[in-house]
């Protein structure tokens, strides 16, 4: 509410002060002025810096004048520290100008050092902001806010913007295969990017997770010119093909590559994943590697409702028939689908699968753990031989009222 | 512990030790000896001066990157984002009136992993709760399955993309796009992934399409429709999104994405265009506002999700409903399969004081000893959640959030491996204690050079990088190696 009633005021306030404002904007000391836009915008606090001027003002008072307000920096190496931009304030008024308090946007890397004399009438003083790279991220934009004693211009802002650049890049820096369909192959491409020194070179790489690694083959590529971007030097597309054959399940790897980079000698790349089977099952509380769907307690006057998303897959599906399910528990678990749709024509199928625990099920435990009861399983025969039934489990378990 | 001592220990804890994406811990800052909060306005500037009501309020979010609650647990006033927070913001616009139509450029999550499609899911669920009209996708939104992005998304008429969708283009659930009205007025909105950012998705459930061409097909039914305004959320870099604002003038307004952190102070057209140019920055920490009146030009807010925002309580009961379910999944339901570690097994820093009392004596009297008790503290608890506890117990990778091979599995089973302990920095300790009691004096002599390279052996930076894996700029934000190390010597 604090917000809203800053806002109120300002509103109010705003409305005295429009005229003011609207001469402010044509060029404030600060250089800042609105822009011409079919959609014309402002800055976020456009508002703080053109309201409360007051030209003819008798007493002495500083009025700071910042010959820029952002700089880029260009590209600039990771890992490198202590960047600085010196941005020089001018005081235009007649009383010293002093600087008050600073906030910086990232207090790990970004530095402000404000000055510790107040500038006198018609001096310049200088605002140094440090930067340092250390960063995964490709841009920066970093801003300095520092407080003044102008009652015109009582916070001036800095900002630093970049590109940073590694020696090795590598994009992306995890593979991820989703839904590898067993006995299929899957192929997915890393592309490595020096960007100082035209010759990179893998000199050596390894499968870090032994006894799957022969289910993986890894090829290299240099790049030509063409293919090079943003300023790269060289590069390489490292392409990682899976195998038919990995079972299903989560896929977990790492390939560790070796380079000729001196900054950069080790390169590790995750490959995560899955494999799926003909059939795979959506809900946000299923478990894809224990293959079971995870209801938990539910209170007996509750009940509970929920659709699981069944994925089929196949060469000729377009004929799918289901037939009724074969419950375990056929008391606590009622079965309906919905409409059959084809996903891709005759080779995917979606299928939506009501399961319910009806309210008032009589108390029952189907959670599977040591000394409870299994969990209840639910069997949906299909008319086609090859896919033969589709099982799922459902672990749940009916519980009293508190 | 009386509740004083309590914040005080973790306001130590956070202060100077183990990291974690907990940001509920309820420590005053890192770095900072003061217990009040700081002033966020004063931190980061008022909001909406001088605005009036607009006829329409066009707020922009995303790359959440799964950043549900503020980024990092370095003491909430100096964090920003998080679902809480956004969603007291949106109430309070529409509290006053305005009419707010709320847009997400997708990237909720970042990785693959079980615990990500659960937050995509919960990610999901508070995007509807705060009445969201248009979403797009990430790179690592799709690289999810395409049946558990289904289950997720089905039926909250969100999400929108011209070039990508589940199994098929232009489905019921992910239109290629959306025609918004509101305020009076009609806002067309679709979405791109960008070409880059498609070549990282080995998905064959994923329907993609080049964005350019994509458009191609799309722009003419969003002209036909002849919409006050027209939206491109591009989750593409600048100079793609450059690109097709160029080649598509209809857009009066783009989003881009993979820009920097810290989003721009000011509004800019992308040049040689009409198109205003958006960028949302990283991890939810801002949402940018544009107000959109009958006769006045437009105006614009960056709006950081500071604490000047309460928490709203529907969020937060999906955010305890995020970390119950991460407890009641354990570590197998999540698909955390313990890996090796090279260099052994854990055998935790109690079997280490047998020898090195003096430097036990130093660590027992360290938060780092109560880290995993920390956790336990918040509210939520944090302790079963993964990206907490890889920082705050003993043997599990603090970047990559996966235990290690006898690393900790629970308080009550490996309570030995409690806290951030001697092995999460020396390296596992078992074949040392092990080599120390027996007679192989060789083996010994290895094993404690092994040792000794992450101790007194090891340069500066290298101390500092491991200190970094959880001292990260998310969750120890002003740690500086040579005072945090003063704390801890030994």
């Amino acid at each position: 509410m604090k917000t809203f009633l800053t806002m109120t005021f300002v509103v109010v306030v705003g409305v005295l002060v429009t005229t003011a404002a609207s001469l402010a904007r044509l060029g404030t000391p600060l250089g800042w002025s609105a822009l011409s836009l079919d959609l014309p915008a402002e800055t976020d606090d456009a508002a703080s810096r053109t309201t409360a001027t007051s030209p003819n003002e008798p007493e002495a008072r500083p009025v700071a004048v910042a010959e820029e307000e952002e700089f880029n920096f260009g590209n600039l190496p990771n890992k490198t520290f202590d960047n600085r931009r010196v941005f020089k304030v001018r005081n235009e008024g007649t009383a010293p100008l002093r600087f008050t308090n600073s906030s910086v946007s990232c207090t790990k890397c970004t530095f402000v050092d404000l000055p510790e004399t107040p500038i006198a009438p018609g001096e310049t003083g200088e605002i140094v902001v440090r930067w340092n790279v250390d960063t995964h991220e490709d841009h920066f934009r970093q801003s300095v806010r520092v407080q003044t004693n102008d009652p015109d211009h009582d916070e001036l802002r800095f900002v630093i913007t970049g590109k940073v650049v590694r020696p090795l890049a590598v994009e992306p820096q995890k593979l991820v295969f989703t839904n590898v369909h067993v006995g299929a192959q899957a192929q997915a491409k890393i592309r490595l990017l020096a960007y100082f020194s035209d010759h990179l070179e893998v000199t050596n790489y390894k499968l870090a997770e032994e006894s799957t690694s022969h289910y993986f083959d890894i090829t290299m590529t240099p790049l030509t010119k063409d293919q090079l971007e943003n300023q790269a030097q060289s590069g390489i597309d490292v392409t990682v093909t899976v195998k038919p054959g990995l079972p299903v399940g989560s896929i977990g790897q790492s390939l560790q590559l070796t380079t000729n980079i001196e900054e950069e000698p080790e390169v590790s790349v995750s490959i995560t994943g899955d494999v799926t089977g003909p059939v795979s099952f959506g809900h946000k509380d299923w478990d894809h590697d224990l293959n079971y769907l995870r209801i938990g307690h539910v209170k007996q006057s509750d009940g509970v409702k929920t659709v699981v998303n069944l994925i089929i897959r196949g060469s000729d599906l377009g004929d799918l028939e289901l037939g009724p399910a074969k419950i375990s528990d056929p008391v606590s678990l009622k079965v309906t689908y919905g409409k059959l749709s084809e996903l891709k024509p005759g080779t995917v199928v979606r299928v939506p699968v009501t399961i319910e625990i009806p309210p008032g099920t009589p108390l029952v435990s189907h959670m599977g753990g040591p000394g409870e009861a299994k969990m209840a399983t639910i069997e949906i025969p299909t008319n086609k031989p090859a896919l033969g039934g589709v099982k799922l489990s459902v672990r749940f378990a009916v519980i009293a009222d508190e | 512990m009386d509740v004083l001592g309590r914040a005080t220990l973790v306001s130590l804890i956070c202060l100077v030790f183990a990291g974690c994406s907990a940001s509920q811990a309820a420590a005053p800052s890192d770095g900072a000896a003061s217990p009040a909060l700081s002033d966020p306005i004063a931190q980061n500037g008022p909001i909406f001066k001088g605005w009036a009501k607009p006829k329409l309020a066009l707020v922009f979010t995303g790359e959440q990157l799964g950043y549900i609650e503020p980024c990092g647990c370095a003491g909430l006033e100096n964090q920003k984002g998080g679902l809480r927070r956004r969603d007291t913001f949106l109430k309070q616009l529409r509290e006053q009136g305005w009419p707010v139509v709320a847009l997400d450029n997708g990237g909720l999550i970042r990785r693959f992993n079980r615990q990500q499609e659960i937050k995509f899911t919960k990610a999901v669920e508070g995007l509807k709760l705060m009445d969201y009209k248009a979403v797009g996708f990430g790179p690592d939104d799709l690289k999810l399955p395409a049946g558990s992005l289904l289950a997720a998304i089905a039926g909250t008429e969100m999400f929108v993309s011209a070039n990508t969708g589940l199994f098929e283009l232009g489905s019921d659930d992910v239109p290629r796009f959306r025609i918004i009205e509101a305020g009076g007025m009609k806002i067309g909105v679709t979405s791109v992934l960008g070409d880059r950012f498609q070549k990282q998705i080995t998905n064959d459930d994923i329907a993609l399409m080049p964005a350019k061409a994509a458009l191609k097909e799309v722009v003419p039914k969003l002209a036909e429709k002849k919409c006050d305004h027209y939206v491109l959320l591009a989750h593409a870099t600048l100079e793609e999104t450059t690109e097709l604002a160029k080649a598509y003038p209809l857009f009066d307004i783009a989003v881009m994405a993979h820009g920097a952190d810290e989003p721009p102070h000011e509004l800019k057209k992308i040049p040689g265009t009409k198109t205003t140019l958006i960028e949302v920055g990283h991890k939810g920490m801002y949402a940018i506002t544009l107000g959109i009146y009958e006769d006045k030009p437009v105006r614009f807010q960056r709006v950081p999700l500071d604490h000047r925002f309460a928490d709203a309580a529907e969020i937060d009961e999906l955010v305890v409903g995020y970390q119950d379910e991460l407890e009641q999944l354990s570590w197998q339901g999540l698909g955390l399969r313990p890996a090796p570690h090279a260099q052994g097994k854990f055998v935790g820093s109690k079997a280490c004081a047998d020898c090195h009392r003096d430097e036990y004596a130093v660590w027992k009297a360290t938060p780092h000893a109560h880290a995993t008790e920390t956790l336990t503290h918040v509210k939520p608890p944090r302790q079963f959640d993964p990206e907490c506890i890889s920082c705050h117990a003993t043997g599990w990778n603090p970047q990559e959030f996966f235990p290690y091979v006898s690393g900790y599995a629970s308080i009550k089973e490996t309570p030995m491996l409690n806290g951030s302990g001697c092995e999460n920095c020396h390296g596992p300790g078992a074949e040392h204690t092990a080599a120390e009691k027996g007679s192989d004096k060789t083996l010994q002599r290895r094993l404690r050079e092994a040792i000794a390279r992450t101790g007194t052996g090891a340069t500066k930076e290298s101390q500092r990088e491991s200190c970094m894996r959880c001292h990260d700029l998310d969750n120890s934000p002003k740690f500086d190696f040579d005072k945090y190390w003063a704390k801890i010597q030994h």
